[in-house]
């Protein structure tokens, strides 16, 4: 197993060299440069001006020169300064990475503790009523779009009926110690929380549903039904625990759409996390960002493969890897 | 973009599909049927907008809207919006838009993800290693993050976006027709081709796609609601279909404004962004009910 | 009225007068004191030292907290008034500036404000190294100014030529030297943690989320009456109205279409003031299509300016008929005539310029060239969305072939205001610009410029531009600016399309009327200390 993890993880290497060259090669292809981040569009400029900011952030190297010396940098550990507000890279997503962590943990959360519970309803009462009704609640709910669901709710939750803050993350107002401060938090979560675990509840809870029905096929729960174990552990012990596994190999697979894939609700809700600062840094050609937050996902969906791989062979007795 | 959660199955299909069977399959999914019929009007309606739109999509009326979107008349059936412009035709080319980059899409996605999966698969060996680690290339891209950076070198043209789409999206096509031919390569029919010497494009294209065909029709068709869905997140964001050109996901973010007091510049487009997804959603999941016996009712 | 008392201020701090102590309502009382005010401009700031500041995020904050030496340079106002400098002595050949400053002020951190603080600012604005924007405001052609400190309250700038716009160009937040460990700034520590001596100090910084500022009790004006300001960042006009209806921000301006919630709604107040901002559709001179004057006056008369008015600005704007902004204080309203909309009449003007639609495809074409206009602009620019659709309309109404290029931020950037000494493809562009204050020397860089973005120079206006620097008479200097305003009417190097009305809406129980509602600064408040809450 040890082996197997580590031939993955070396094999890993060369793809996520690939996509660094891949991705700066594009950000270098993209018409304009950071430089344009030092200029108000309200205001103008003078182009000595503009020379003076691209020397100062070196985009006067050429593009080759430029990516050895990030490559070199990073593989140093050192991710560089953000051209927009010349900070360190580490700490710009330091301070945005636990926000969009613990969004995307939550809904995660929240689209499990949702999706499971149908999936199985639908699967153990298939074909009825109650199933009919979840599986097109389900589809009903894959097919809306997020910004969509975003504005609905915002405008009857925030605006209307003001129960919920619009914006943000914290009350900016008060500060708050101790549980009022989680509350606080959790108050701002709800929101974009329910926009995100929307769509992965809908589908998950599909997955759910068909793996148990594959499951309950299956030779082994006939021969445990026929050997006379109760139904409740028939369902409970040997279906559901092999109906777990293309769930834990589909949560692998979202883990990396955590850090990029809110930043639709993380703008209309301004919650102060990842997919923000990544937009931000693609419109202003901010490479050392652009390249964190794209190596960042490239990581954890290899990652999150390799996990789900694992969490696979635990679950499964049957799956080996060497 | 995985704020909508991937369509495709990761369930292995049937191959060797009867298509009188299949068919009478599909006609029991009643809401599959329904979507069908419903896709069939929204297309034909496309492909006759620029005849059936009362008005120029792009006119201004600003003498009669005012500066505000002006709500459903006799004049205007679903209203306009702040310019004036009318909000049905609008909405008509929108949806077209959708459509087009949609199945457009997709059907680029196929080749791609076809061609890769279909070499991979036949010939195995260093291609198929080759080929699949390209792949696992493209899967641990963030892909719509990447959309985004692409979206600044080519400036919003539709052809554009729909090779972008397509391009980001081919891998598990790839491999679930690149595991498709794998299985297949065993059956007695293949090897039986291949010892009366069928040469090996006419083997793929005669043998094995035919034989690989339902998997793929399922995928394609739960494939469509995400690349409408991108293209709309897209345009949400001001860099999907070019201005002034209406596009569903544009219209709902110029609606952003008009929330509270004009309730059609949100509901139409929302609306039929949302039907179109659902109708390919209820037709992909009667597809796969039809091909697959195991969850046959 | 306002013009004339500029002309005033001018001629007298020309003349060598000495400027009297400004002490517009300096004993102010807080009426109330305390409270928090949650204001929102855009997205994260760039930097917060003031020298560094200079997109519009950046300086919403900086404003709060730091200040020049005279106001009425870029985003400090639209008239020439004493703030770190009390007063200043010209001499009589206008080569010597001598200013007075205000003793007793403290940094926030306890320091005391002197004249090295102000050499050092300077110094550091010229340091190449440091990218410094204002850097050209400080040289003269190719020598930089040079600066004296006479004592600790008595600083000396020394010209070598006549200008008359330096007290503007010098208008440049002063930063302490004693927080800097050198002239090089580019990475100090204080542009994330900056001092000053504005009548906010920072506190912190969450990026993402907001900044939060603390009355400055030592004011030199007085003490703030608020405790604190704290800046939320929300992006997109609509998602702020939102937040402003939702009560999570106080104060905000509102663009546009977002104006109409907060129209008769009892808990809001809707105050209107004008910006120093002008938006425009700017041209290419030496596009094919467009580089003929006579063609952009038919254009002029072809764009419904006042709908845009109305949809894009939301009935906020006032119908452009200069190509200075108001705030110039040579622009007088109605001296120019009105390009009034009439779609026939530019017809026939495009008709009179050589442009009939000859082949029958319904598009314009010269000489075998048809009348094709690529409009670029900035795509993620709400306001520029919304003009868009218009001039798409109306021209395409004429015949001409409209190409709309909704670019990214860079590509923008790139097509636009990079160097224009190459050959660049777009024919017009959509903009606006500001926050120039009262001196029309500052559009020299554009209207007298080959390599600016709308590549235009006219060897007549060109050279009223320099006469205009170096002239020191302000009545001549009126005449000459007079002139280049109605040479550029003319010529239309870019059709004015409105000057912004700025609608800021905030609480009801939230009073800045002390304050001075001043749609040339970002904030719109000339003098935020005086914010208070009603109880």
């Amino acid at each position: 197993m040890t082996r197997y993890v580590i031939r993955r993880l070396l094999q890993a290497i060369p793809l996520l060299v690939a996509i660094s060259i891949i991705v700066f090669a594009l950000v270098e292809l993209a018409p304009g440069d950071a430089s344009q981040m030092y200029i108000d569009p309200e205001k103008g400029t003078d182009p000595e001006y503009l020379e003076r900011v691209r020397t100062s952030l070196g985009l006067d190297q050429p593009v080759t020169v430029r990516y050895v010396s990030w490559l070199t940098k990073t593989l140093e550990g050192d991710l560089g300064f953000s051209f927009r507000t010349r900070r360190p890279v580490t700490l710009e997503i330091g301070d945005r990475l636990p926000n969009t962590l613990l969004l995307g943990g939550v809904s995660l959360m929240l689209s499990l503790a949702i999706a499971i519970p149908i999936g199985i309803v639908s699967a153990l009462r298939r074909y009825t009523l109650v199933d009919y009704i979840l599986s097109t609640l389900a589809l009903v709910g894959i097919s809306l779009p997020a910004f969509w669901v975003a504005l609905l709710l915002l405008q009857v939750f925030a605006i209307q009926l003001n129960w919920l803050p619009a914006v943000g993350m914290h009350d900016v107002r008060n500060t708050y110690e101790g549980w009022a401060a989680t509350l606080d938090v959790l108050r701002h979560m709800i929101l974009p929380a329910t926009v995100l675990s929307l769509a992965q509840t809908a589908s998950w809870s599909r997955y759910q549903r068909s793996a148990l029905l594959e499951v309950l096929g299956q030779d082994y729960i006939r021969t445990a039904r026929a050997k006379g174990a109760r139904e409740r552990r028939v369902i409970g012990f040997h279906a559901l625990r092999n109906a777990l596994i293309p769930m834990i190999t589909l949560i692998g697979l979202s883990v990396p759409s955590i850090v990029t894939g809110a930043f639709i609700t993380e703008t209309i809700f301004g919650w102060p996390g990842m997919g923000r600062l990544g937009v931000e840094a693609i419109n202003g050609r901010d490479y050392p960002i652009i390249m964190a937050v794209t190596m960042l996902s490239a990581l954890l969906i290899v990652t999150g493969n390799l996990l789900a791989d694992i969490a696979y062979a635990w679950a499964d007795p049957r799956i080996r890897y060497d | 973009m995985t704020e909508y959660a991937a369509p495709l199955s990761l369930e292995r299909q049937e191959p060797t599909p009867q298509w009188k069977l299949i068919l009478r399959q599909f006609r029991r999914h009643r809401l599959a049927v329904i979507s069908a019929i419903l896709l069939a009007v929204m297309l034909v309606l496309a492909v006759f907008t620029d005849v059936l739109t009362p008005y120029d999509p792009n006119a201004t009326n600003t003498a009669y809207a005012g500066g505000k979107p002006q709500p459903p008349s006799l004049e205007y059936a679903l209203g306009t919006d702040n310019y004036g412009r009318d909000y049905l035709s609008r909405a008509m080319v929108g949806a077209r838009v959708s459509l087009f980059v949609g199945v457009s899409a997709v059907v680029f996605e196929i080749l791609i993800g076809v061609s890769i999966g279909a070499a991979a698969g036949y010939f195995g060996g260093w291609v198929d290693n080759v080929l699949m680690r390209f792949t696992d290339v493209f899967l641990s891209i963030p892909g719509f993050f990447l959309l985004l950076i692409i979206s600044g070198v080519f400036e919003g043209t539709l052809l554009a976006l729909i090779i972008l789409i397509g391009a980001l999206n081919w891998m598990t096509v790839a491999r679930l027709i690149r595991a498709e031919f794998l299985s297949l390569k065993g059956r007695e029919f293949v090897l039986a081709a291949h010892c009366i010497g069928v040469p090996g494009w006419r083997l793929i294209t005669r043998h094995l796609l035919p034989n690989a065909l339902a998997p793929i029709i399922v995928a394609a068709t739960l494939s469509v609601p995400y690349a409408i869905l991108t293209e709309s997140a897209l345009s949400f964001l001001g860099l999907g279909v070019p201005p002034p050109h209406a596009s569903l996901g544009k219209m709902l973010e110029e609606a952003q404004q008009w929330l509270r007091s004009a309730w059609w510049m949100w509901v139409v487009p929302g609306v039929i962004i949302s039907t179109i997804v659902l109708a390919f959603n209820f037709i992909g999941d009667g597809l796969r009910d039809a091909f697959d016996p195991q969850l046959r009712r | 009225m306002r013009k004339l008392l500029l002309t005033l201020i001018l001629l007298v701090t020309l003349v060598g007068g000495v400027m009297p102590a400004a002490a517009q309502g300096d004993e102010f009382v807080c009426p109330t004191q305390g409270g928090t005010m949650v204001v929102s401009y855009g997205g994260d700031p760039r930097t917060l030292s003031g020298l560094y500041a200079n997109d519009g995020n950046s300086l919403f904050v900086v404003t709060f907290m730091a200040e020049p030496l005279v106001l009425g340079g870029e985003n400090w106002g639209d008239a020439i008034e004493p703030a770190l400098a009390e007063s200043w002595d010209i001499s009589e050949d206008g080569l010597e500036y001598v200013f007075h400053l205000r003793q007793g002020v403290k940094w926030h951190d306890g320091t005391e404000f002197t004249a090295a603080d102000v050499l050092f600012t300077f110094q550091a604005v010229l340091l190449e190294e440091n990218a410094i924007d204002w850097r050209s405001n400080l040289m003269q052609g190719d020598v930089p100014m040079e600066f004296e400190v006479v004592d600790d309250y008595t600083f000396k700038v020394i010209l070598s030529q006549p200008n008359a716009t330096v007290l503007t160009a010098l208008s440049i937040p002063i930063v302490p030297a004693h927080a800097f460990t050198s002239l090089n700034m580019v990475d100090a520590p204080f542009n994330t943690n900056p001092i000053a001596t504005g009548p906010f100090k920072f506190v912190e910084w969450n990026t993402g989320e907001s900044i939060t500022l603390e009355a400055n009790p030592d004011y030199w004006r007085g003490a703030p009456c608020l405790d604190r300001i704290v800046v939320r960042f929300i992006e997109g006009a609509a998602n702020t109205a939102n937040a402003i209806l939702a009560g999570e921000i106080d104060y905000a301006r509102v663009d546009g279409a977002d104006v109409s919630p907060f129209q008769d709604n009892p808990d809001f107040v809707l105050q209107e003031a004008s910006r120093d901002l002008m938006r425009y559709v700017g041209f290419n001179t030496r596009s094919a299509t467009v580089g003929d004057p006579a063609v952009r006056r038919a254009l002029a008369v072809g764009l419904d300016r006042e709908a845009i008015i109305q949809v894009a600005g939301g009935g906020y704007g006032t119908l452009a008929d200069s190509l200075f902004n108001k705030a110039v204080f040579v622009y007088e309203a109605g001296r120019n005539p009105q390009y009034v909309y009439d779609p026939a009449a530019a017809q026939q003007m495009l008709t009179d310029a050589g442009w009939t639609d000859s082949d029958g495809d319904g598009i314009l074409d010269k000489d075998g060239v048809p009348m094709h206009v690529r409009i670029a602009y900035s795509g993620t620019w709400s306001l520029m969305q919304a003009v868009a659709p218009i001039v798409y309309d109306n021209w395409r109404a004429l015949g001409v072939d409209v190409e709309l290029a909704a670019l990214d931020d860079s590509a923008v950037y790139e097509e636009i205001y990079d160097n224009v000494s190459t050959e660049k493809p777009y024919d017009a562009m959509l903009g606006g610009w500001g926050l120039f204050g009262p001196e029309p020397d500052h559009y020299r860089n554009y209207y007298a410029n080959a390599t600016a973005f709308f590549a235009y120079d006219n060897p007549e206006i060109t050279a009223l531009f320099e006469q205009g620097r170096s002239e020191t008479n302000p009545d001549a200097r009126y005449e000459i600016y007079k002139q280049i305003d109605g040479l550029l009417w003319q010529e239309l190097p870019m059709i004015p399309i409105y000057q912004a009305v700025g609608a800021w809406a905030y609480r009801a129980d939230l009073n800045i009327d002390a304050a001075e509602l001043n749609g040339t600064f970002l904030t719109g408040l000339k003098y935020s200390g005086r914010v208070y809450f009603e109880q």
